[in-house]
């Protein structure tokens, strides 16, 4: 037996392009994978064959040593058979059913006592207690967000899919939802599937990430890495060139962070950082890194200077990508008349500036 | 007032409307559905009753079920009786003339259904037949409603096709309008006038309900 859920299928369309998807999730310890891609790239297609709501053109799906889907042996288990989780863009919320009767609605199977009490008890875990007789255009899109989710894992499934989860939420309510989200998902110990094209709700939910474009996954792999270390330029062009790497907050101050990474200190403007976040992705855009030659001492604004030796020179079109270990591996954007002006080379090294703003910070669990 | 009449007629249009809502709903359904290049026939034969003349619906199916058609004969071997000229007859003919006064309502109320709903509804483990009665027909039922009640007026209205194939047998095909004929060929204006103001007031009260409470509750529907 796999303890695996294992994608190797196409979907052919009529008018558009063909998704061929080779995509091994590990279930055995659970974690959250994160399809990326901007609209269009056949992210959401992928989900919809994975709940059985889509056809495959062939290949097969399978669940452990289920299969799910099998184009040869025309195999297609239908979605109420697969125990899984989906929860749509817009939540589809039952229009015509309060919020206990929606989250109750799966639930069907259960003794009508044992329904109740769950359903009491998932309105209370989702800080939906006293909306239970509202209705769902009576809600707020974050309480909507709530109760849809609630309904999802009211029947316990062994697969959770959520297809752009905070996309219809407005900004601020995201920030807000997005935290308690990523320990929610935590906290169900199931394998997880996460459609989205924001790439702070990747960072910020995903273990994994699957870089989809044009209907295929160009790169699969632990969120940093597929970050830091692209596989070619148009994962890269993706993801946007970023240096993403894990930190700890040391201590927030006047709206000032320091984080530290490994040896090195940071410091970041925390704006909208929650005070008992410690764990975080430390973001800096490979546009946002100002480098200086050797040891050029120079009074400059940026708050963060860091001593790292030039480990490659890469093209990119008219930009060069320079890669530095200043304690972390990061990444520098220059144009190549600015390279040839200071003369970079492998081996050299350099300082990089980066002003404390130009320092993301996603917190993590 | 010919109440024999009018009470026949309510008969036919409640067991019309009973049985287009068995046969008319999965019909419907398949049309709001499917992808069958032929889907346009099936339209097009459903809503044939419309445009056709009743004498022309009337004729079809009295030679249809009449004692030298296979389908008459058999009815005879199957119960002892024939069709034309009886209850049965007449109402086999009325659930065609009403068919897309049922079918056309309820097929516009179930494509409006948001499929996201139904899929939704799978996803938690719900079954399709059961998807479709607790997502989709509360959904559609403002729609459902007006078939119901547009098929069951347009029963009680009907002429053309109870003449052709029922004949004017009282208390078997005798219904209130063919009623109202007879009182105004044998000159009896004043218990027509009774019979029809009666029907029309029947006929626009109906309406009336209909329509507000599709109203209500479709603004209600509009809003989440």
């Amino acid at each position: 037996m796999d303890d695996a859920l294992i994608l190797n299928f196409t979907r052919a369309f009529r008018d558009g392009p063909t998704i061929a998807v080779d995509l091994r999730i590990e279930t055995a310890t659970p974690s959250v994978t994160v399809l990326f891609g901007s609209s269009g790239s056949g992210k959401t297609t992928v989900l919809r064959t994975l709940a059985g709501l889509d056809q495959l053109t062939s290949g097969t799906i399978r669940f452990g040593n289920e299969t799910w889907a099998d184009a040869a042996r025309e195999v297609n288990v239908p979605p109420q058979e697969r125990c899984i989780g989906f929860l749509f863009q817009d939540y589809a919320l039952f229009p015509h059913l309060n919020i206990a009767r929606n989250i109750h609605f799966g639930l069907h199977h259960l003794p009508a006592r044992e329904a109740e009490q769950r359903v009491t008890e998932l309105l209370r875990s989702f800080h939906l207690d006293g909306l239970a007789k509202r209705y769902p255009h009576q809600l707020s899109g974050g309480q909507k967000q709530r109760a849809a989710l609630a309904r999802t894992v009211a029947p316990q499934p062994r697969l959770l899919l959520l297809d752009e989860p905070l996309s219809s939420l407005d900004a601020p309510t995201r920030e807000a939802v997005r935290g308690d989200l990523s320990t929610l998902l935590r906290a169900l110990q199931i394998p997880v599937v996460i459609v989205t094209h924001d790439r702070t709700e990747a960072l910020a939910l995903g273990d994994r990430l699957a870089v989809m474009d044009q209907g295929k996954i160009l790169q699969h792999g632990p969120v940093e890495e597929v970050f830091q270390q692209p596989s070619d330029q148009n994962v890269a062009r993706i993801v946007g060139v970023e240096t993403v790497v894990a930190g700890h907050i040391q201590s927030i101050n006047e709206g000032m962070a320091i984080v530290a990474i490994g040896n090195v200190s940071l410091s970041s403007t925390a704006s909208g950082l929650s005070p008992d976040v410690t764990k975080v992705l430390v973001c800096i855009r490979a546009e946002d890194v100002i480098l200086l030659k050797g040891d050029e001492i120079l009074q400059a604004s940026p708050r963060n200077r860091l001593r790292g030796i030039i480990q490659s020179l890469t093209r990119e079109g008219p930009m060069l990508r320079i890669q530095i270990d200043c304690g972390f591996p990061l990444s520098a954007l220059l144009t190549r008349q600015a390279c040839e002006e200071l003369a970079l080379q492998t081996g050299d090294s350099v300082v990089a500036l980066v002003k404390a703003p130009n320092v993301h910070l996603v917190p993590r669990l | 007032m010919d109440w024999q009449a009018i009470w026949l007629s309510l008969r036919l249009a409640g067991f019309t409307t009973l049985i287009l809502l068995g046969v008319g709903l999965p019909l419907a359904w398949w049309l709001a559905i499917t992808r069958r290049r032929f889907k346009f026939l099936v339209e097009a034969v459903v809503a044939l009753p419309i445009v056709l003349p009743p004498t022309v619906l009337g004729f079809y199916v009295l030679v249809a079920i009449g004692p030298h058609s296979p389908f008459g004969q058999a009815y005879t071997a199957l119960t002892g009786n024939r069709l034309p000229f009886s209850f049965q007859g007449l109402l086999l003919a009325s659930v065609l003339y009403s068919m897309p006064f049922a079918v056309q309502p309820f097929a516009a109320a179930l494509a409006t259904v948001d499929r996201r709903l139904i899929e939704a509804s799978w996803c938690l483990g719900v079954s399709h037949f059961s998807t479709f009665l607790r997502v989709t027909l509360p959904l559609a039922w403002p729609g459902i409603l007006t078939g119901i009640i547009l098929s069951f007026a347009h029963t009680l209205g009907e002429f053309g096709v109870v003449l052709m194939i029922g004949g004017n047998l009282p208390g078997v095909t005798r219904t209130v309008s063919v009623s109202i004929y007879d009182q105004v060929q044998s000159l009896d204006y004043a218990t027509a006038n009774r019979t029809s103001l009666l029907l029309l007031l029947f006929s626009f009260a109906v309406l009336s309900i209909t329509y507000s409470l599709q109203r209500k509750f479709v603004q209600v529907w509009m809003t989440r």
